[in-house]
């Protein structure tokens, strides 16, 4: 029995318990002060808030990849790297979407290189085997990328942006750092690639057509 | 397809994906790494590439069991006078069991109160006593960087055994290394205190932040003097690709002048850690991946640092010349490697540079380089890279009978190899049936 007047030991552990000083960090200008003060809550921090939107941008642009978690983690070391050059931190979401579509982009090309240059000409290579099907991709999903796979790398982003992810134009003009006209440009060219290749893929032909209301 | 059914295609796999995402858990290994990362940014001015990211990630598939280990040992440790625990690799270490790092690796011996000793590439070292607030390492050979993490108001007892050298640590971060060959210590501190006893040291030696020594038993006296800057201290991590330093610093050389001249015996052989500093300054830069500049600043003396230089410095050596431009000067210097250490997985990577370093020029002679690497290092972390370009350099040279055997072999030893598929468009292509 405790005394009266005289605090139980375990609520003294809860009360000191209670005022260690945890780094909370919950807007994004607390979050690049810490990162630009070196703090390592900062990078705790930005990693605890933004994986789940790091890690969907980089899905709908690249689709199933398995350089996906690589990249995941380039995009916040480049950004802790490079945290004095974010000139308005309360855009620190916009702007790690922009980084993430340049890692996005540089995957792409180098994806689209090694295709380009393999050792041997195409013709003298057996058959790829298709990978496995993955119970949890749809064949609506693995068609959808395997359409845009062949489009551009600057169509194929702001593609997946606008209509994947659902950005408005100037999110997609941001992200991809180019000008509203431009992007609608790009949105329109892929827009009707898109839809050229998407003809020729069994598995899209229900979505070409228009429902009836 | 109207852009409303586009946006209703881009919902759909928007949510399927969203469900794959609300599987996915954080990587905490990562989160971790993110904060020391951040923590690092000011003192190192430059920038990580993303492309270290390969490299990077595979230090952080160590970390990640590391990681836990050090949380279960840090939950776990409630009792003050309980023994530390440490992890080796990630894995429960044993006491006094040896633990090597691999060629191009650093090993990661991780206590329980977050003390880190990196054993460097090839470096090979064991612990072999643990009390409840420090532990005694022994390497035997090669560098560790060491990081001891200090407990406000607890006497750290942290001691480090080198060769006959002893270091006694006081919560500090330093760089210690022994050559058993040419008998050579070194030691860098960057933060705290340590004090050296041994051979030499006579009653011992304290060292302080920013100070470093170097000292063998060979001959009489040591070398004590400033660290060239904080900026270049090792990192645990590997590969850390930063920006360029600044001009190394004049050297101050504090020991006696007879502990200057190496003896006869050893003048040959052994290091001369009593280089200019200008001299070693190309092996930090060459460690950050600046190797054109590393190449400028040894460029006067690098026949000399072949010969000096210990191997594993002489094959960077080659690196930087082979990235600066310089194939003559990356020959020297991997056949230095082959030459000083004959037999050993340095020579075999050596042999493995040289098959590369001849490659476009030379298919021919680069493929006997590869073998070689294979012969000498059949199941060594160049062994597939080495696989991969015999079938490539047998393709370029055009002889289809050894074509063919070479991608028969390859088939039999890396059925799941990268050049697997060409290897059996060869095949396919000599013989249908195939």
């Amino acid at each position: 029995m405790v005394e009266k007047g005289r605090r139980s030991p375990v609520l003294e552990l809860v009360r000191h318990a209670a005022v260690v000083p945890l780094p909370l960090l919950e807007s994004d200008p607390a979050i690049v002060g810490a990162l630009r003060a070196g703090d390592s809550a900062g990078g705790m921090a930005l990693y605890d808030r933004y994986r789940p939107y790091v890690h969907r941008v980089l899905l709908r642009l690249l689709g199933p990849d398995a350089e996906l978690t690589d990249l995941i983690q380039d995009v916040f070391m480049a950004a802790i790297d490079s945290i004095d050059r974010l000139e308005n931190p309360a855009a620190l979401r916009a702007w790690l979407a922009g980084i993430g579509v340049h890692m996005a982009r540089a995957e792409i090309r180098r994806k689209v290189r090694s295709r380009r240059f393999p050792l041997f000409p195409t013709s003298e290579l057996p058959p790829v085997e298709a990978p496995a099907p993955q119970p949890e991709v749809d064949a609506a999903v693995r068609a959808t990328y395997a359409v845009l796979v062949k489009l551009a790398p600057d169509e194929r982003i702001p593609f997946a942006l606008r209509f994947i992810e659902g950005m408005d134009l100037l999110e997609v003009a941001e992200a991809c750092r180019i000008s509203l006209a431009t992007a609608k440009r790009r949105l329109a060219r892929a827009h009707k690639r898109f839809v050229t290749i998407a003809r020729t893929v069994p598995e899209l032909s229900d979505w070409l057509v228009e429902e009836s209301s | 397809m109207t852009p409303r059914r586009l946006e209703e295609l881009g919902a759909h796999v928007a949510e399927r994906q969203d469900e794959q995402l609300d599987r996915s858990a954080p990587d905490m290994a990562l989160r971790q790494a993110l904060g020391r990362h951040a923590e690092r940014r000011l003192a190192a001015s430059g920038r990580r590439s993303p492309r270290s990211a390969l490299r990077w990630w595979a230090a952080a598939a160590v970390l990640v069991p590391s990681i836990a280990f050090g949380l279960r040992g840090w939950l776990g440790n409630a009792d003050p006078q309980a023994p530390l625990r440490f992890s080796v690799g990630g894995r429960d270490g044993i006491l006094h069991a040896w633990a090597s790092a691999p060629p191009a690796q650093r090993l990661s011996l991780d206590f329980s109160d977050g003390t880190r000793f990196s054993l460097a590439p090839e470096a090979r070292g064991r612990v072999v006593a643990v009390g409840p607030r420090g532990a005694e390492v022994v390497i035997e050979s090669g560098h560790a960087l060491v990081e001891v993490v200090p407990h406000a108001g607890l006497p750290a007892h942290w001691q480090v055994r080198t060769g006959p050298f002893e270091v006694q640590v006081k919560g500090t971060r330093f760089d210690v290394g022994w050559d058993p060959g040419t008998e050579e210590f070194s030691l860098r501190l960057f933060d705290g205190q340590v004090n050296i006893t041994g051979c030499g040291f006579g009653a011992g030696l304290e060292v302080r932040a920013n100070q470093q020594v170097e000292a063998s038993c060979r001959r009489p006296g040591f070398v004590v003097r400033p660290l060239e800057s904080e900026a270049e201290a090792p990192s645990a991590e590997p590969a850390r690709l930063e920006e360029s330093m600044t001009e190394a610093p004049s050297t101050v050389v504090l020991d006696p002048p007879a502990a200057v001249a190496p003896s006869s015996s050893t003048s040959q052989q052994a290091p001369s850690h009593r280089a200019p500093v200008a001299r070693r300054h190309w092996l930090e830069l060459a460690q950050r991946g600046q190797f054109e500049r590393a190449y400028a600043a040894v460029e006067p003396v690098f026949e000399a640092e072949c010969a000096r230089a210990n191997v594993e410095d002489v094959m960077l050596l080659g690196d930087a010349a082979r990235h600066a431009g310089h194939a003559d000067r990356a020959r020297l210097a991997y056949l230095a490697v082959r030459r000083r250490a004959p037999g050993s997985p340095p020579a075999a990577a050596a042999a493995f540079a040289l098959g590369r370093l001849g490659f476009e020029s030379d298919p021919e002679g680069s493929s006997r380089w590869f073998e070689l690497s294979l012969v000498e290092a059949p199941r060594g972390p160049l062994a597939q890279a080495a696989r991969d370009r015999l079938l490539e350099a047998a393709v370029r040279i055009g002889d289809g009978g050894r074509t063919r055997r070479l991608a028969e072999r390859y088939l039999r030893e890396s059925p799941e190899g990268p050049r697997a598929a060409d290897a059996r468009a060869i095949l396919k292509r000599q013989n249908p049936s195939y």
